[in-house]
């Protein structure tokens, strides 16, 4: 084809901003390898050692959690997205969309910060649960909410369902209206029309929903930080007290390394499976 | 069987407050190839849509089989529907396509396994069972979303537009299979197209709509000859409008005289004019042809357009008088008839399917 | 004279110019797929030529070639005798007017129709009169202030054509222009374009996989099937008398009849059928008959009579269709007129043809 002489120009500020992070990421990769000086910003010479201590069962143990707090909060948040998203495509009534729209996509506009004091608000001992739930006399002391697994989870998937609920009512919408019609006609009701046509043709929404959800999760950092208080850690969290209270940097980076190429590996088998399916559909 | 296949009484369906068919009168009878024809927007998808039951009735009832359906939901209903789009499992393959209402009808494994055999066989896709739609051209997917909708033996066939996507002689050739399938099954079938051609070659009757309302239910050699009312006789082939005048009356029929011809048409459009009455004489383009010289005329025009259409010239007149064109349709490439730009004497056949209608106000 | 040539601009009777477009061995590969074969078409000024095929034919790989849009591998475009086969596509003074009518939304119909002269500096009292006269002949005169979605189909593309007539191109190329209309204003608008191009003396090259369309339409057809030209030639030609079984089959309905060659006629299995007038094959060869169906006749004074029996009966207003299955088996489709009636399933009939109106193909 003829060349066309501007496209060079246009891309140039996207190359200079590639060029800014892949020179950050590079400086992490040589941290991560360098020995911690004690007491001292300065780094060491070549190591390993950095990685091995990772098999530290400290270390391990919030690897882990990290992994399953990921894993749950994109399953929630599938679980609560799915309906949202349905109701967005499907419903009726315009009033119904708008309420829809409303509740999955404000969150994007508060900052994650401000999400997670809101939810200090709500889980506290005297937060809103607490004391709707004492007043209603269903409890006698306050449960534990906050610094809690479950709290983090809630949290999270309040900071992921935007993306996800975006995600899978693209995917929806997508789906002919005439595939459920046919199923209903060669005698299908709603919910087998809905489990054998609905759920399988929209399985790289679910796909692309998760492994977003999972990726955000992952390098979340204020929520668990504020929710958790220090008894529910994830990588990132680790990453910030080594770095900023250990000074540590040369731990700090390769947990990062290891953190990225983690995260990586898991979308990288969704995004497998999102391949294989798309073959089929 | 003394009742029909399907009935409809009254039917009436809106959206918002546009009435999309107005009480909607209609008996299919069992075996019979019915067709609903009409221009977009005349209510023929809106009914098609309430036998299947994927709209609800705003007043009306619905039969099929004698059986009161109107509350009864779509997958109740035992109908087989073939969609424009072919609407085929893009996740599934041939045989769990067509195999899908004989899951739902928990029909076991082996004999679904043989009517999927010999509906795909009935197709002429034996072979093909393991491939994905997408593997398929336009009119085998066709086939297999014909295969799927008449495995599980629905007591009515549903078909919206089918061929409408699909290239001429492949549509053709299409509509010739689905003619034989269903007389071999002897399947009622319901068909909705706006190809006034396809409608009168596939059917036993044609339902002409516009508008939301039924005009018109007969066989097509009625709706073509004897059409109705000015919008059957102008939607179901192609008409000449002519200025004419009434004579008379004589029990069922009538006369009219336009340019130095006269002709019988039926009455009944008629009543209530007085003789002398202004009227419009509808005459199909194959009825018309070139005068001979110093015979009588019906009318005289100017050639402003010859189309050729291999067996058949199209001519294009305008005349003093004639509101349109007036189109005659003459066999073979009609050499040295109707040069462009010269005049035209035109007559009529002898005793012509000639119908008049009221003049419109 | 012939009927079709009276229709022809005048220019087409003087063969001697230039012809305003030139395709000359023009080819295009992709990796080992031949999407064209070098081929040649000239178009005389002021002519109407169609390119027909089905899908995949080539056509559009032509079409684009010519705009402009893909190059081509091999061969030569010259336009009013100019090599033009490098230029960009906004030099060549090529109007296209597409399917999809690419109306400007955000502007109104006299906006639409005032861009190419714009973007060609015309002055504004000219521009404006002859925006003015152009919507006029495309009868849209008075809706020069609506907007694209305000208009039907049918407006649409007549605004479409007037964007396209306004500048005056060297050549006007349609793609499948009234593929989106439904039949009657499909009808309409193929007499608007015959009109058009018979008051502006524009050179058109029409594309469509429409053969009504094509015959209603041309001066010559260009008739394309895998990737090369079947046939080039007046509709008449091509309906009259087909290159190939291909052409038979794609350009309205056609009866064929196989067999081989002998001497005295075509040896099939309904009996020995004699050649058309002037046919000298050669002995032991494959061949085929074709007859149109309007030329098969009840119960033929001359010429072969094969029986048969009526299987089938297609009514179409106009006219009854009648499929006559032979003792072979192969079939026959003739044509009655709506008062010649059709004849009941099952019934035992003679058919015949006049022998001039059979072709002998290869088959």
């Amino acid at each position: 084809m003829r060349g066309r002489p501007f496209l060079g120009w246009f891309v140039a500020p996207g190359v200079l901003c590639a060029l800014g992070l892949a020179a950050a990421m590079a400086a992490v990769l040589q941290y991560a390898v360098r020995a911690h000086i004690p007491g001292s910003l300065g780094v060491g010479g070549f190591t390993l050692e950095n990685f091995s201590g990772m098999l530290r069962p400290l270390y391990a143990s919030v690897f882990l959690q990290t992994v399953q707090l990921c894993a749950l909060t994109a399953l929630f948040s599938l679980l609560a997205g799915y309906p949202l998203a349905h109701a967005l495509v499907h419903a009726r009534s315009a009033a119904w969309k708008s309420a829809v729209l409303v509740i999955a996509v404000t969150p994007l506009f508060l900052g994650e910060v401000v999400r997670t004091y809101s939810w200090l608000t709500v889980l506290g001992n005297s937060g809103f649960i607490n004391g709707a739930l004492l007043w209603l006399g269903l409890i006698d002391s306050p449960v534990q909410l906050m610094f809690t697994r479950f709290g983090v989870v809630l949290a999270l998937v309040h900071v992921t369902l935007p993306v996800m609920v975006i995600m899978l009512a693209a995917a929806l919408s997508h789906i002919n209206a005439d595939y459920l019609r046919a199923a209903m006609s060669l005698g299908a009701g709603p919910v087998r029309g809905f489990l054998t046509v609905t759920l399988p043709l929209s399985m790289p929404g679910i796909l692309a929903g998760t492994s977003t959800a999972f990726a955000w999760t992952f390098s979340a950092f204020a929520t668990p930080q504020m929710i958790g208080g220090g008894r529910v850690n994830m990588v990132s969290n680790l990453v910030y007290q080594l770095g900023f209270a250990s000074f540590n940097f040369p731990f700090a980076a390769s947990l990062s390394v290891v953190g990225l190429a983690l995260a990586a590996a898991v979308l990288a088998l969704l995004r497998l499976g999102t391949a294989r399916l798309e073959r089929l559909a | 069987m003394a009742t029909e296949a399907v009935r409809l009484d009254g039917v009436t369906r809106r959206f918002g407050a546009m009435v999309a068919l107005h009480e909607a009168w209609l008996k299919v009878r069992h075996g019979e190839f019915l067709t609903l024809l009409g221009p977009s927007g005349c209510g023929k998808t809106t009914l098609l849509n309430l036998i299947a039951g994927f709209l609800a009735a705003d007043g009306g009832e619905i039969f099929i089989e004698g059986a009161l359906v109107t509350a009864t939901p779509v997958w109740q209903r035992d109908i087989g529907m073939v969609f424009q789009n072919y609407a085929l499992f893009p996740h599934m393959d041939v045989a769990r396509n067509v195999a899908y209402g004989l899951a739902t009808r928990g029909v076991n494994k082996a004999e679904a396994a043989q009517r999927v055999a010999e509906a795909l066989a009935l197709v002429k896709l034996t072979g093909m069972a393991g491939r994905r739609p997408r593997e398929l051209s336009g009119g085998q997917q066709q086939r297999v979303a014909l295969a799927r909708a008449l495995v599980i033996r629905p007591k009515v066939l549903l078909l919206d537009e089918p061929f409408s996507a699909l290239d001429r002689n492949l549509r053709g050739a299409m509509q010739v299979e689905l003619k034989e399938i269903q007389q071999r099954l002897g399947i009622t079938t319901i068909f909705v197209t706006h190809d006034q051609g396809e409608a009168l070659s596939m059917s036993d009757r044609v339902a002409v709509m516009s508008a939301g309302r039924i005009h018109q239910v007969g066989t097509p050699e009625e709706v073509y000859r004897r059409p109705a009312d000015r919008f059957v006789a102008g939607f179901v082939g192609d008409v000449n409008r002519l200025p004419a005048r009434l004579l008379g009356r004589e029990g069922d029929t009538a006369q009219v005289a336009a340019g130095a011809c006269h002709f019988t048409v039926p009455a009944a459009p008629l009543a209530g004019l007085a003789p002398g009455a202004a009227v419009e004489l509808f005459l199909r383009p194959e009825q018309l042809a070139p005068a001979p010289a110093g015979g009588p005329a019906l009318l005289e025009g100017v050639v402003v357009a010859r189309v050729y259409q291999g067996d058949r010239m199209e001519l294009h007149l305008e005349a003093a008088g004639v509101p349109g064109r007036v189109l005659l349709r003459l066999p073979g490439h009609a050499p040295g008839v109707g040069e462009h730009g010269s005049h035209l004497a035109v007559q009529a056949q002898p005793q012509p399917d000639a119908m008049a209608f009221p003049p419109t106000t | 004279m012939d009927a079709q040539v009276a229709d022809m601009p005048a220019s087409l009777a003087a063969p001697s110019r230039v012809p305003k477009l030139s395709v000359q061995r023009i080819g295009k590969r992709y990796g080992k797929l031949d999407a064209l074969l070098p081929m040649d078409l000239d178009v005389a000024p002021g002519e109407f030529v169609t390119i027909l095929g089905p899908s995949g034919s080539g056509k559009t790989t032509l079409l684009q070639i010519i705009a402009g849009l893909t190059e081509p591998t091999c061969g030569r475009l010259l336009i009013d005798g100019r090599n033009e086969t490098d230029t960009p596509p906004h030099r060549r003074g090529i109007g296209v007017v597409f399917q999809n009518y690419a109306l400007f939304p955000h502007l109104t119909v006299a906006e639409n129709v005032a861009f190419p002269l714009q973007m060609r500096r015309m002055p504004a009292a000219e521009l404006n009169r002859k925006v003015a006269a152009t919507l006029e002949m495309v009868g849209l005169g008075g809706l020069q202030h609506r907007f694209p979605r305000e208009l039907s189909g049918g407006q649409q593309q007549r605004v479409a054509l007037a964007r396209c007539f306004v500048y005056q191109p060297a050549l006007i190329i349609m793609d499948e222009p009234l593929g989106a209309l439904d039949r009657k204003l499909r009808e309409t608008m193929q007499l608007e374009i015959r009109r058009l191009h018979r008051d502006t003396g524009a050179t058109i090259l029409f594309v469509t996989h429409d053969q009504d369309e094509a015959l209603a339409l041309s001066d010559r057809i260009c008739l394309l099937n895998q990737a090369r030209i079947e046939q080039l030639g007046t509709p008449q030609d091509i309906y009259e008398r087909p290159a190939s079984l291909f052409v038979a089959d794609f350009i309205g309905l056609s009866n064929v009849l196989r067999g081989t060659l002998e001497a005295g006629g075509l040896r099939t299995a309904d009996g020995l059928l004699p050649l058309p007038p002037g046919a000298t094959p050669a002995s032991g060869s494959l061949a085929a008959l074709v007859i149109r169906p309007e030329h098969v006749e009840l119960d033929p004074a001359e010429g072969p009579a094969l029986a048969g029996r009526v299987t089938e009966t297609v009514y179409a207003g106009s006219e009854h269709r009648l499929v006559v299955t032979l003792g072979s088996g192969a079939s026959l489709i003739l044509r009655r007129t709506a008062s010649q009636g059709s004849l009941p399933l099952g019934a035992p009939v003679l058919l015949g043809w006049p022998a001039e109106r059979a072709q002998l193909l290869r088959p």
